[in-house]
């Protein structure tokens, strides 16, 4: 699993990082969310999938 | 209580509702439940008329549509009455982003972490000063003056002024629609005084606080002028100063009621950030914002004009039980953690992961300094409970305990 952040919609919510902060982390300078790691590990896809369907803009995709 | 809440022969849905008033201040939650069962989009005419959404459903689709539902008229009912909108809540997209763009890094929850050493460091010294004597008044002295000192850290403005700032947010928001004056006066003194903040910081070096962020912030590539500067500086104390402090005494109160509740919290406080969640959905301190209809429309099966209000009802949609197993019940264990307490769409709190530090700072810091706490007679509600339902005065015993340093 891989997953993405639209940088045009992110509001810096920051509801994905509360679930899954090894994956999700929000920018020093922008506040928006960035993607930390490429192959999301089996064991946090679960956390993913939670931060993915939390998004109060829905800007994270999950690419399988 | 009654609502009257009907849908008529046209299949228009009406509702008795004074949002303001004695009645729904009493026991909102039974007002905002009936409207619901019986229909969860309903127009009231008290306040030059408004629509009230109180199911899940629509209150996050209109607040996700800022097209049809435009914040840029007045996120109150009756309007704020302030002379100019306040940023950047009382805009609409695009501007709404890049106003938010300009103290978003400020909120991350790395600014938050950041800043917790520091909630810890004036929840201590606030304890301090009431903990021998075995009673005060949890709100006046300990919730209200941790999250305005905090924002006024955040904003560098001298801490020690506080209450004066406090008084008049109060003031701005809960007198807005019982007495207008008092409420227009408290909130024409805090923008001359975010006016002479603005003058002193314009030609200095922009740094990381808050407020200079917001004095040197732009929009559509142009610097904020003078107006726009004043009218984001007083959300942030609008934001600052009212909900966090008011949610967490609903929290404290519920423990105060509930032995069982404070057991299970004492009993195991590494729970204690789990639990956030679940407090913040029953507890929620914002009853509603409001938005304006831009066109002609139906929503819902209802038929609504340009530019007709209509309130979103956060706590209504919280214990939607479409959508909330046991809506009613405070459940710590509750898998479903997806509240509007902080609204949603493009204008959710901005100060959402902030609030959530200061709340977990001043709950741990109670239990664990004074965990015995009792109320003291009756709790005092703000008197309107129309945009916050929070208790203002909590007066409490515990049994007395040391200063942090004493020896």
């Amino acid at each position: 699993m891989r997953v993405t952040v639209d940088q045009s919609h992110c509001q810096g919510h920051a509801l994905c990082e509360g679930m899954a902060p090894d994956v999700f982390e929000t920018d020093d300078d922008d506040g928006r969310a960035r993607v930390l790691v490429d192959v999301i590990p089996p064991d946090r896809e679960s956390a993913v999938e939670l931060a993915a369907s939390s998004c109060p803009e829905r800007a994270i995709t999950i690419l399988a | 209580m009654t609502t009257n809440a009907q849908v008529n022969q046209d299949g228009q849905a009406s509702v008795d509702l004074d949002h303001h008033g004695a009645d729904f201040r009493g026991a909102p939650y039974e007002f905002l439940r009936d409207i619901r069962s019986k229909c969860p989009v309903a127009h009231s005419s008290e306040h030059g008329g408004f629509w009230i959404l109180t199911d899940y459903d629509s209150v996050y689709e209109a607040a996700r549509d800022d097209d049809l539902f435009s914040s840029a008229v007045s996120v109150g009912i009756p309007a704020s009455g302030t002379p100019f909108p306040i940023l950047p809540i009382e805009t609409d997209p695009p501007e709404t982003q890049q106003l938010r763009a300009i103290t978003l890094p400020a909120f991350s929850p790395k600014s938050g972490k950041a800043l917790r050493p520091g909630m810890h460091e004036i929840a201590t010294e606030l304890i301090d000063a009431f903990i021998e004597s075995g009673s005060c008044d949890l709100v006046k002295d300990f919730t209200t003056p941790l999250t305005a000192r905090v924002l006024l850290r955040m904003m560098d403005f001298d801490e020690s002024t506080y209450e004066s700032w406090v008084t008049r947010v109060h003031s701005a928001v809960h007198d807005r629609a019982r007495d207008l004056d008092a409420s227009m006066e408290a909130t024409g003194s805090m923008l001359n005084e975010l006016a002479e903040h603005m003058e002193l910081r314009r030609d200095r070096e922009p740094t990381a606080d808050l407020y200079s962020r917001i004095v040197h912030g732009t929009l559509n590539g142009e610097p904020l002028n003078e107006t726009e500067i004043v009218m984001y500086g007083l959300l942030m104390m609008f934001g600052g100063m009212d909900t966090t402090s008011g949610f967490s005494a609903n929290v404290f109160v519920k423990i105060a009621r509930e032995p069982e509740l404070r057991a299970r919290l004492l009993a195991d406080t590494s729970a204690l950030p789990r639990s956030t969640e679940e407090f913040l959905r029953f507890s929620t301190p914002q009853i509603g914002l409001a938005r304006s209809v831009t066109r002609d429309c139906e929503f819902k099966g209802q038929k609504m004009s340009e530019g007709d209000m209509v309130l979103l009802s956060w706590a209504a949609a919280n214990r939607d039980p479409e959508v909330f197993e046991n809506p009613e019940e405070l459940d710590l264990d509750r898998v479903n953690t997806k509240h509007m307490t902080f609204g949603v769409g493009a204008h959710r709190c901005l100060g959402s992961n902030l609030a959530r530090d200061m709340f977990e700072v001043m709950l741990e810091e109670v239990l664990t300094r004074i965990p015995d706490f009792e109320l003291v007679g009756e709790p005092v509600l703000f008197a309107d409970a129309a945009e916050v339902y929070a208790f203002n005065s909590v007066p409490i015993t515990f049994s007395p305990g040391q200063r942090s340093d004493a020896v």
